[in-house]
């Protein structure tokens, strides 16, 4: 089916052409057995009458009859026809119209009798019936009747007056079929389209939508029923759309500016420095300032490979057991060095021993991600604690700081890629791609993770480590 | 020529402050967008080069309120925002130009020495003061095609003197575009300044091209009173 349109145009066309041949040809049927037994009746009834003239007495079968009262059988032009017969095949009677003729012998009884088609004598069509009777006895000869006979007759008459009305019957049923094969034609296509029209209109619409319209909607007010839910939905769709088209946007335009910004530094000292070759000391910072740079952006290109592995189930997972506990002391001691400078407390809370078993790179690329960013983003004077509490079949790991600026609409966010509450993306040690990091590993992992602000207004990830992989399972 | 500076990077700040003081601007810098509306409203610049993501205030925000606030300063936008609706968005709210990062470092001293131009209604970059000819394209000053050697602080002077030619400059008006936020100018600094540069205008039996106007100011011209 390549177009609605034509299915139902074709559908419907054959579909109403099929009721009107099989309803008319059905209705000429009707009319045809009507229009013969009515006739069959009338032969039926001739044949009646004959019999009530058709005498046997002790000389034999006759057939009391005036011709003045049936003319038609004897007269030259559209005559009627009959022919009796005894049951030895002895003609008893015939009409004057047969001149000495016979007609076909076929007998039935008056309760069933026979009809059928003929050919008259004259050559005209006709209809016959025969019927098989015992005649009347008069009682007085009854006692003289020593053999009953069995009589048989036979009358026909033209039955061109049928076959006419049949013809007018055959060619107005036509007539009406073509008429309104011609109507259905014309109007089925019409109605079909107009029916579709919406669909038109809606594809019509769905053209004009491009990216930079993405904020438009389908009008659903003068839309029929069936089509009104689907443009429910294609509504739906297009939010969703335009949901992932301004992220994708914003990722573009963080990418971007990720990117662009160190290119630039990189860019304006390098060519400053070669313009004023002679000031060495700013040589020398420059080449300082690119080497940091390069190292900014590898870090930034590998945490997108590092993501881009994550979303492509790339990344290779080793599961070795090791002591957790170990990990997070060992990863959180760089840190405490810059928690001093920025009067920031530290405080663990660790159970003697924790061992689990998971993939020690990607879990320490987490936890460095996490303490980064709580001792980064830590107000001066605040404190970071780090707790972790063993349960029947995984380790929750929290890690709070105090938090300055973040708020409950920034939650939902902090995962996305690129994501930084400065939209200025000022700075360049973090690039809004730890936390999206922390979230595809953890997925790896089958670690839960869950970012929340406490009543105290602290910034709090609490981590659902397993003991053992759950691949390994 | 006082350029300001509106940039978070502060590898940028040092790149480009260096380019262009280097290339005979002052130039003073902010490192947001508080500081850079502050400088923006307090100060006479001749061109203001704006990042526009900016950490405080943004900088469509600020263009906004300088051109509300009835400021013509020529802004040259500068941003890692590179669609044809950012570049038209910040043209529409009155920016006289726009560069996308990563930027070459002389298309930028290019179009900020266009805006110049264009502030003073110089088109051509050449300016004849008598036998001198000043070039503010490349930062020279020549006596029958010979260079004559300034040191930046003079050339700045000499261009913003010579750009206004025929007209007169007051004492703050050369504090304001010639000294940066780095140095503290007093008069002593611009008479000096001034002093060191007459000096090197003037010719043998040549005319007086840079004079005094007690209590008023300084006044260029091509021949003498």
């Amino acid at each position: 089916m390549k177009s609605i349109r034509r299915y139902l145009t074709w559908r419907l066309v054959l579909f109403v052409l099929f009721l009107i041949v099989f309803g008319n040809t059905l209705l000429y049927i009707f009319v045809y057995h009507r229009i013969v037994l009515h006739f069959d009746m009338a032969l039926k009834d001739k044949a009646d009458a004959f019999a009530q003239m058709i005498e046997q007495n002790h000389e034999g079968i006759a057939l009391e009859m005036r011709k003045e009262f049936m003319p038609e059988y004897d007269r030259e032009s559209h005559a009627e026809y009959y022919q009796i017969w005894s049951e030895d095949g002895e003609v008893i009677s015939r009409s004057p119209s047969l001149k000495g003729r016979d007609l076909p012998q076929r007998a039935g009884t008056f309760e069933s009798p026979a009809f059928w088609n003929l050919d008259l004598p004259d050559g005209r069509p006709g209809r016959a019936i025969g019927v098989s009777f015992f005649p009347f006895i008069d009682n007085q000869d009854l006692p003289l009747v020593k053999n009953r006979r069995n009589v048989h007759i036979v009358l026909a008459r033209d039955s061109i007056e049928i076959s006419n009305m049949l013809r007018v019957l055959l060619l107005g049923t036509g007539a009406l079929i073509v008429i309104t094969l011609t109507g259905i034609i014309i109007i089925v296509p019409r109605v079909v389209m107009a029916g579709l029209s919406p669909l038109k209109r809606l594809a019509d619409y769905t053209a004009t939508i491009d990216s930079l319209s993405l904020g438009s909607r389908y009008n659903t007010e003068h839309l029929p029923d069936e089509l009104r839910s689907i443009t429910g939905r294609l509504n739906e769709l297009l939010k969703r759309i335009e949901r992932a088209f301004t992220h994708e946007k914003r990722l573009t335009a963080d990418m971007a500016h990720e990117l662009k910004t160190p290119i630039a530094e990189l860019r304006s000292l390098a060519e400053v420095a070669l313009k004023w070759p002679d000031d060495t000391e700013f040589t020398n910072n420059a080449l300082k300032e690119a080497c940091a740079i390069s190292n900014q952006m590898d870090n930034t290109v590998s945490m997108l490979l590092a993501l881009g592995r994550c979303e492509s189930g790339k990344q290779n997972i080793s599961p070795v057991p090791f002591d957790l506990k170990r990990m997070i002391l060992q990863l959180l001691e760089p840190w405490h060095k810059v928690a001093d400078a920025k009067d920031i407390r530290i405080k663990c809370d660790l159970p003697d021993t924790a061992e689990v078993i998971t993939d020690e790179v990607m879990l320490i690329s987490i936890l460095t991600n996490l303490f980064s960013n709580a001792v980064e983003y830590c107000p001066e004077g605040g404190h970071v604690e780090c707790s972790l509490k063993a349960h029947s079949e995984n380790m929750s790991l929290s890690i709070i700081n105090s938090n300055a600026s973040l708020t409950e609409e920034d939650l939902p966010h902090m995962f996305e890629h690129l994501w930084r509450k400065d939209s200025a993306r000022s700075g360049s040690s973090h690039s809004g791609l730890g936390l999206s990091l922390v979230d595809g590993f953890a997925r790896i992992l089958g670690i839960a993770v869950k970012a929340e602000l406490l009543q105290s207004g602290d910034f709090c990830v609490t981590l659902l480590v397993p003991f053992v992989l759950p691949e390994m399972k | 020529m006082k350029v300001l500076f509106v940039e978070d990077s502060k590898r940028l700040q040092t790149a480009v402050g260096k380019g262009l003081r280097k290339s005979g601007f002052a130039v003073d810098i902010a490192g947001d967008g508080k500081d850079g509306l502050y400088l923006a409203e307090i100060n006479d610049y001749d061109v203001i080069v704006l990042d526009l993501m900016l950490p405080g205030i943004d900088g469509l925000t600020i263009l906004k309120e300088l051109r509300r606030q009835g400021k013509d300063v020529h802004i040259l936008l500068l941003t890692a925002k590179y669609t044809v609706e950012d570049r038209v968005r910040g043209l529409q709210l009155g920016a006289d130009d726009y560069l996308t990062k990563p930027f070459a470092f002389d298309e930028l001293l290019a179009r900020i020495q266009a805006l110049i131009r264009r502030r003073y209604n110089a088109r051509n970059p050449l300016i004849q003061i008598g036998s001198f000819q000043v070039n503010t394209a490349v930062k020279t000053l020549a006596l029958h095609g010979q260079n004559i050697p300034l040191s930046p602080r003079e050339y700045m002077l000499l261009e913003f003197m010579a750009v206004r030619k025929g007209t007169l400059v007051t004492r703050a008006e050369i504090e304001q575009h010639i000294y940066d936020e780095r140095i503290n100018p007093n008069s002593n600094v611009v008479d000096s300044a001034i002093c060191k540069l007459r000096k090197k205008l003037n010719l043998p039996g040549g005319p007086e091209i840079i004079h005094t106007r007690r209590g008023l100011g300084y006044l260029m011209t091509d021949n003498s009173e």
